[in-house]
């Protein structure tokens, strides 16, 4: 408080002021409460999972399926009741509870349609079908209710219904990035993303929508591209190239937008790119001493030359959100 | 002055981000919170959050590779080498970081965070290379030395808690060198230490003088809060004395019983304590020490199964959340479930504003960037990621 104190005695802040600062206010535990509230229902659910998963023999699955779906409807029906009425802009949640009921309405829908096809083969061998319909439903649920949360599953799900798993922590280890098809599919669903989330400020439908989105699909495109890369290593230059093409596309428009965080990622990814060629070209030269010599130099001078550039860019890019 | 930075800029620092504050609890008005701005410019360079971390990448990249092409040049091959090679690369990279302080007040840039970080790494290197009678007590007591000596010299917080940590190590590895007596003892004198560093930073918050340590001072005791309970928490105290001493005698029956107290003694008083005072470190910490306490207990007596616990704690959990919620919708007894300000996203925006009014505008003309027009639409309004 002494800085508050200073800055009275310089006549900064009034008195009338200085005092509402130093005006004890009633502290906020709101957080708090909300954390420990998810961790309760965390705890819950994963807790009827395990229980669940032990006596599946004694209770049945019949019995299980239909307590899931009624557990689910329940939680839908809820929502229903409670929301408030669909508009284009962002809407507010009704209140605390709304946000997890609805989350868990979708997780358990998740888990019921998945169980119904492992045990009772309801689609058949269309297991595309299994991922459609609830992708379909998660995505209206997203909108209908205007939730983020719900709208990365269905995300997720729209991606695994293509094939490729995108959750942040599988998407390099569960994906074989070494198939053609699969490389193909990431770089159209990025690409797509990246211009749904266009869309979506653009038509202003969810506007807040649009950097889930943008994420989604910069990660997914740049992934599968340097996959791409790595992978058809006799053309490697011409991908380098589109990547170096995305990439400065993708700088422009974070430049224009103010937008550090795609800033970084796209300036990162870029790097690495760069980073793959050289050592490439290098090892393609030979690989004595002075090549490795050369190699070290390049990553001190790019590194180094990378840090310049993005100071120049964070002063560039006005840094709104703070000092 | 012993820090690297400007008296001038860190207050001037301080003062923006009391003023912030004061702004978002809606304390001082807009055309205040702008004049005290303007009065206060501060030439440390902190650049955007994401800005950092890349910077930080960069300079792990850097520092690596300069540190190989350094060894390959030197040609070290035996260990005596490889000591005076990292001493020579931890005395590079604080020069280093010196001189780009002194040149630009790098603060909290990433890169600055990331040098001080390697020249540790590579000082703490130089000691366990060789094996030498005593080495890992030397070395703790060296960090403690140069940790304390960064914190001081940059202002930072996170060198204050690795001096706290080697403090803590230190002490840890004297009660080892004293055996069986030490296992008996070493978490009592570690509670002490402990409480001894906690207080003692509460007595530098209060000094005037240390102004710009107040948040070294904060994380340290956060740090004591929980080493104090990790000194006397049973899972912890029974794993590091079958660990690191070597007689193998069962804990005496009294002895255990006094640490499973502490283990669930500690969190609760931590929680009333943090009621009474209305001090959220000392709540938040609580809770998740008890939580971290309640898993404790279920290491070792397995009274339920686990799925049965965790129903019933997330019971639990929910119906005390809910109850809180009702019964904190009007403020009692100085702690209120509202969102402080629910229009915190707007204040934040016109803070944006006044903060690209304030220093966005001087920043250009020093620099000469031409904006080519658009330089106000971006104002606030579209999202920061």
């Amino acid at each position: 408080m002494e800085i508050f104190e200073q800055l009275h005695q310089q006549n900064f802040i009034t008195q009338k002021q200085l005092d509402k600062i130093k005006q004890q206010q009633p502290v906020s535990v709101h957080w708090d409460i909300r954390t420990l509230l998810y961790l309760g229902i965390l705890l819950i659910t994963t807790a009827l999972s395990i229980i669940v998963y032990k006596n599946i023999d004694t209770i049945g699955h019949t019995a299980i399926l239909i307590a899931i779906g009624i557990a689910c409807a329940a939680c839908f029906m809820y929502c229903f009741k409670k929301t408030n009425r669909y508009q284009h802009a962002k809407v507010e949640s009704p209140n605390i509870l709304f946000d997890y009921i609805l989350l868990s309405g979708c997780l358990l829908l998740l888990t019921f349609i998945g169980y119904l096809q492992y045990e009772y083969n309801v689609f058949g061998n269309r297991w595309g079908l299994a991922v459609f319909i609830p992708m379909v439903i998660l995505f209206f649920c997203a909108y209908y209710f205007d939730h983020i949360g719900v709208l990365s599953i269905a995300i997720t799900n729209f991606a695994a219904w293509l094939g490729i798993t995108v959750t942040p922590l599988q998407i390099l280890k569960q994906n074989n990035f070494g198939d053609t098809h699969l490389i193909s599919t990431g770089i159209i669903l990025g690409a797509a993303l990246i211009i749904f989330s266009i869309i979506t400020q653009q038509k202003n439908i969810k506007a807040h929508f649009a950097f889930t989105y943008k994420n989604f699909g910069v990660n997914i495109l740049f992934i599968a591209l340097l996959s791409a890369m790595f992978n058809y290593d006799n053309i490697y230059l011409v991908w380098f190239l589109i990547i170096m093409a995305v990439a400065y596309l993708l700088f422009n428009n974070a430049v224009k937008q103010n937008a550090f965080y795609f800033f970084v990622i796209t300036v990162l990814y870029a790097y690495i790119a760069l980073c793959y060629v050289v050592i490439e070209l290098l090892t393609s030269v030979g690989g004595d001493m002075g090549v490795i010599y050369l190699g070290l130099i390049y990553f001190i001078g790019s590194g180094i030359g990378l840090i310049r550039l993005l100071m120049y860019y964070n002063k560039k890019l006005k840094d709104d959100a703070g000092i | 002055m012993m820090q690297a930075y400007k008296y001038k800029n860190l207050y001037s620092k301080l003062v923006q981000q009391k003023a912030s504050e004061a702004f978002e609890t809606e304390s001082i008005d807009a055309e205040t919170y702008k004049k005290i701005l303007e009065a206060h410019a501060s030439e440390l360079y902190t650049p955007n959050f994401f800005i950092r971390i890349a910077l930080g990448l960069l300079t792990v990249i850097a520092v690596l590779f300069s540190g190989v092409l350094v060894w390959f040049i030197s040609g070290a091959s035996n260990d005596y080498a490889f000591v005076a090679l990292f001493i020579f690369l931890s005395i590079a990279c604080y020069t280093i970081l010196e001189l780009l302080i002194n040149a630009k007040q790098y603060y909290n840039a990433g890169l600055d965070n990331v040098l001080m970080s390697c020249s540790i790494i590579f000082l703490i290197a130089a000691f366990l290379t060789e094996d030498y009678a005593n080495n890992d007590l030397i070395t703790s007591a060296v960090m403690i030395l140069f940790c304390l000596w960064l914190c001081i010299r940059f202002t930072d917080g996170f060198m204050a808690m690795l001096a706290y940590v080697s403090l803590y190590i230190f002490i840890f590895l004297l009660c080892v060198k004293f055996g069986v007596a030490g296992k008996a003892i070493a978490p009592f004198i570690l509670m002490i230490a402990s409480a001894i560093v906690y207080m003692v930073a509460n007595g530098l918050l209060k000094k005037e003088r240390l102004l710009f340590y107040h948040f070294s001072c904060k994380a340290v005791q956060l740090l004591a809060l929980i080493l104090f309970y990790a000194s006397a928490n049973y899972f912890a105290v029974n794993e590091a004395g079958t660990q690191f001493f070597s007689a193998h005698i069962n804990m005496p029956a009294v002895l255990a019983m006094i640490y499973w107290i502490l283990t669930f003694l500690i969190p609760v008083a931590y929680i009333l304590y943090g009621l009474m005072k209305k001090d959220l470190l000392f709540i938040r910490t609580g809770i998740v020490l008890f939580i971290i306490s309640i898993i404790t207990i279920h290491y070792y007596y397995q009274l339920l199964p686990v799925e049965i616990d965790m129903l019933i704690g997330g019971l639990i959990l929910i119906v005390i959340s809910y109850l809180l919620i009702k019964y904190l919708r009007t403020p009692k007894h100085g702690f209120t479930f509202k969102n402080i300000n629910p229009n915190k996203k707007d204040l934040l925006n016109a803070e944006a504003l006044i903060i690209a009014q304030v220093f966005g505008k001087s920043n250009n003309k020093q620099k000469g960037f031409e904006f080519g027009g658009g330089s106000s639409g971006g104002g606030g309004a579209t999202g920061n990621y």
